[in-house]
């Protein structure tokens, strides 16, 4: 299976939102998609999911034409919703029975996944020997859960009918450090089963931890696009990290080495190529200033980041 | 179409159980039901304490009459004009006429309870009051008040016609026949044998069902347009909508929550009129007629007899339903699209306007009709267009059937007019529906939609 968008073109009167964007997906596995707000991410990913048409274009799923209405997809909308006054449990099984997921076979899931993502309380009534004497419990609604667990009840939607493709739209917005956890294990947990999953967010940090291939739009483009490992390798190791007893200014300076930042940690400095980073650190060694830290690296997927959207931006 | 329309049944079933589920919906429905089920017999007590109220009495105690015929008040006097109120009262002729007896009725003490009935014949044709007059004075500190001068004036009124015939010596019992109102009406045939009035006037029992009837399916329309843009608001503002988009297309989210709404409608009257029926039969048990025969409600006994039930036969009952049914989905429809326009709960009411509006122009077309009809106006041709016009239809073609006021063929062209004014406001969703349920600003005006027509909003992708 693969997944192939080529050429997709999308306009809102004179305004293009998405301007011929192409990227392949050959392999079961995460791709990210990344950008500003209003890039065209959302619009991109409803285009895939069916439900935005478009000017130009294919979406291609295993050498045809997409049609999201005949296949398993699981979604996890950026702007998060659940009925507001239903139970939990019959919005849940409603959801499933949208994928064609039978009512008994829904339960099973949802009980699978209110274990697994901690929310049995809220979906099944209270255990009879913890209810109040003589009141009737009643099923809890969505609008009595905190933002996280309606997070917890949407992811469970999406994944429900056990989708063969899977679209999470900032996935760990929102959430405290233990439920991101909770939610980083799941999506482990999908890419070792072998499914093919659009991932978009801002937190960068994610993206690196699963995603391989990456797409970064900026205004409709698509402004740098590949293999994240290539990308990095393609920019070299440029970031240095130095950190020194006594001031080290003036060697800064007297390489012309502009500082990104500076931390307790030590300058953050970018250098041409591993050779200025030699130079430099041959020169501290030289004037006998003792080097604490000293690390050289490829820059990361913030900073690749800030600067194509910048330059994007600029231009 | 098959596509777009995939999975709309469940939409339908899951709308129409949470909404049967919600509370409000619950208690709606037994509020009108118990209001059904008591209406009979809370309408049989208080008619019944009424007519204990109205027992066949009368202050009056003695009528002093002047009669310048000869023969009305004789008739009267004589007990001929027989009454169950007034058959006690004495009779006095005198000379007088009112003006010369007034002083004598004001003086006297004890002409306290009398009345002076005056029947003047007035043979003058350019007079004002060329014809029978009836005059009847009765004194403001007697015990007589205007509800028994009114009464008596009104029975001696109704009975000249009477007296004068007794007076000729016809028999009675063709008098009665005589002075009975006569109802004629005039059908013409198609030609397929079909009767329909020609009569292009109602009468006030036919306008009044009328009357009636539209109020009835403003509330039906009002019901199922509010229930739809509620359900369309609803997933547009808690974003669910967003989910559901990734199973079934636009159009079927609209189809399955007009179908709901409407059989939602359809549940909500159906309970009602069970429970009319069983307040029928309850009232007939608690109070059963002096013959044992079954009664119906006033209202409907009223229709029946004066002719406004004729139409009522199983073809037209099945038209009747279709065009409340095909009526309440293109209301429907329109309702979906006006409740597109907005994403928030709050701005509903704003984004109804276009449907109130449609609805109102629809309601009201009928509505002058009946009033023009009632008083033996016509609109002519411009009838047919109100019978067949989509949003005027539902409100005017089912109880006209009733009454027999409009043939099969044109109820049938009805039937066709609405089918394809669902499909064309389908169709005009298909082209707007996708963008109008992703827009989430400010709520869109009728130039945005139509705007969106215009241009598509679709390329060549689906």
């Amino acid at each position: 299976m693969s997944l192939e968008v080529k050429n997709l073109v999308k306009k809102y009167g004179d305004k293009t939102v998405v301007n011929n964007l192409s990227f392949e997906m050959k392999n079961p596995g995460v791709y990210a998609l990344l950008g500003t707000n209003g890039a065209g991410k959302t619009t991109t990913i409803r285009i895939i999911l069916g439900m935005l048409s478009y000017d130009s274009g294919e979406v291609i799923w295993n050498g045809k034409p997409m049609n999201p209405l005949n296949m398993n997809i699981g979604y996890l909308a950026e702007e998060r919703g659940l009925y507001p006054k239903f139970t939990l449990m019959d919005q849940l099984i409603y959801f499933a029975a949208l994928k064609n997921v039978p009512k008994d076979e829904a339960k099973k899931r949802i009980k699978y996944w209110a274990e697994r993502l901690e929310v049995e309380e809220y979906i099944y009534n209270a255990p009879s020997d913890t209810r109040i004497k003589g009141k009737k419990q009643k099923d809890k609604t969505a609008d009595q859960l905190s933002k996280g667990n309606q997070q917890k009840i949407q992811l469970m939607a999406a994944l429900l009918s056990d989708p063969e493709f899977i679209v999470l739209d900032e996935p760990l917005s929102g959430l405290d450090p233990v439920n991101s956890d909770l939610f980083k294990s799941i999506i482990k947990e999908i890419i070792a089963n072998e499914k093919y999953l659009i991932m978009s967010s801002h937190q960068m940090a994610t993206i690196e931890e699963f995603c391989k291939d990456i797409t970064i739009l900026n205004r409709g483009n698509a402004v740098l696009q590949g293999d994240l490992n290539v990308i990095k390798k393609g920019y070299g190791r440029v970031n240095m990290i130095v950190k020194c007893e006594g001031d080290i200014k003036p060697y800064i300076e007297a390489f012309n080495l502009p500082v990104i930042n500076e931390t307790p940690d030590g300058y953050h400095l970018k250098v041409t190529g591993e050779e200025q980073a030699a130079l430099f650190l041959k020169r501290l060694i030289e004037e006998n200033v003792p080097v604490i830290r000293y690390e050289l690296r490829e820059p990361s997927l913030h900073e690749i980041f800030v600067e194509k959207v910048g330059e994007g931006n600029e231009n | 179409m098959k596509t777009k329309l995939r999975g709309w049944k469940k939409i339908f079933a899951f709308a129409y159980s949470q909404s049967m589920k919600s509370k409000a919906m619950k208690i709606t429905i037994i509020i009108l039901c118990a209001i059904a089920l008591a209406s009979m017999p809370v309408s049989s007590l208080i008619s019944g304490v009424e007519e204990d109220d109205e027992k066949p009495d009368t202050s009056i105690e003695k009528v002093f009459y002047y009669d310048n015929t000869g023969i009305i008040g004789e008739q009267f006097a004589g007990k001929s004009v027989k009454s169950e109120i007034f058959g006690n009262l004495l009779y006095e002729k005198t000379d007088k006429n009112d003006s010369e007896y007034i002083d004598k009725l004001i003086n006297k003490e004890d002409n306290k309870n009398q009345v002076f009935l005056s029947i003047e014949y007035c043979d003058d044709e350019s007079s004002l009051n060329y014809g029978i007059n009836v005059y009847a004075y009765y004194r403001e500190d007697s015990d007589v008040n205007s509800d028994d001068a009114n009464a008596f004036a009104e029975f001696v009124g109704d009975n000249i016609q009477k007296a004068v015939l007794l007076d000729a010596g016809v028999d009675e019992e063709k008098i009665n026949t005589a002075v009975k109102s006569i109802d004629y009406q005039v059908f013409t045939l198609d030609d397929k044998g079909g009767a329909s009035d020609s009569n292009d006037g109602i009468s006030q029992y036919q306008y009044f069902f009328t009357l009636t009837c539209i109020f009835l399916l403003i509330f039906v329309v009002s019901l199922v347009g509010s229930k739809v843009s509620e359900l369309i608001v609803t997933e547009k503002a808690t974003r669910v909508m967003e989910y559901i988009l990734t199973s079934v297309k636009p159009m079927a989210v609209l189809v399955g929550k007009v179908v709901a709404s409407t059989l939602i409608m359809v549940t909500i009257f159906a309970a009602v009129a069970v429970s009319f029926c069983l307040s029928i039969f309850l009232n007939n048990s608690m109070f059963p007629s002096k013959d044992g025969a079954f009664v119906l409600p006033d209202v409907l006994g009223q229709l029946i007899d004066n002719g406004a039930m004729t139409g009522i036969t199983p073809v037209n009952i099945f038209l009747i339903i279709i065009i409340i049914v095909l009526g309440s989905m293109f209301y429907g429809c329109v309702a979906g699209i006006a409740g597109a326009t907005v994403s928030k709960i709050e701005e509903m009411a704003e984004g109804m306007k276009i449907f109130t509006f449609t609805m109102m122009i629809g309601a009201y077309l009928p509505l002058f009709m009946a009033i023009t009809s009632e008083t033996g106006g016509s609109w002519g041709s411009f009838e047919y267009v109100v019978f067949l016009l989509p949003i005027s239809s539902m409100f005017i073609v089912p109880e006209y059937l009733v009454l027999g006021k409009v043939s099969q063929s044109l109820a049938f062209g009805a039937v066709g007019v609405l089918i394809l004014s669902i499909i064309l406001v389908l169709m005009f969703v298909n082209r707007v529906y996708e963008h109008m349920l992703y827009s989430n600003g400010a709520a869109l005006k009728l130039k945005d939609v139509i705007g969106m027509a215009k241009k598509g909003g679709v390329g060549n992708g689906k």
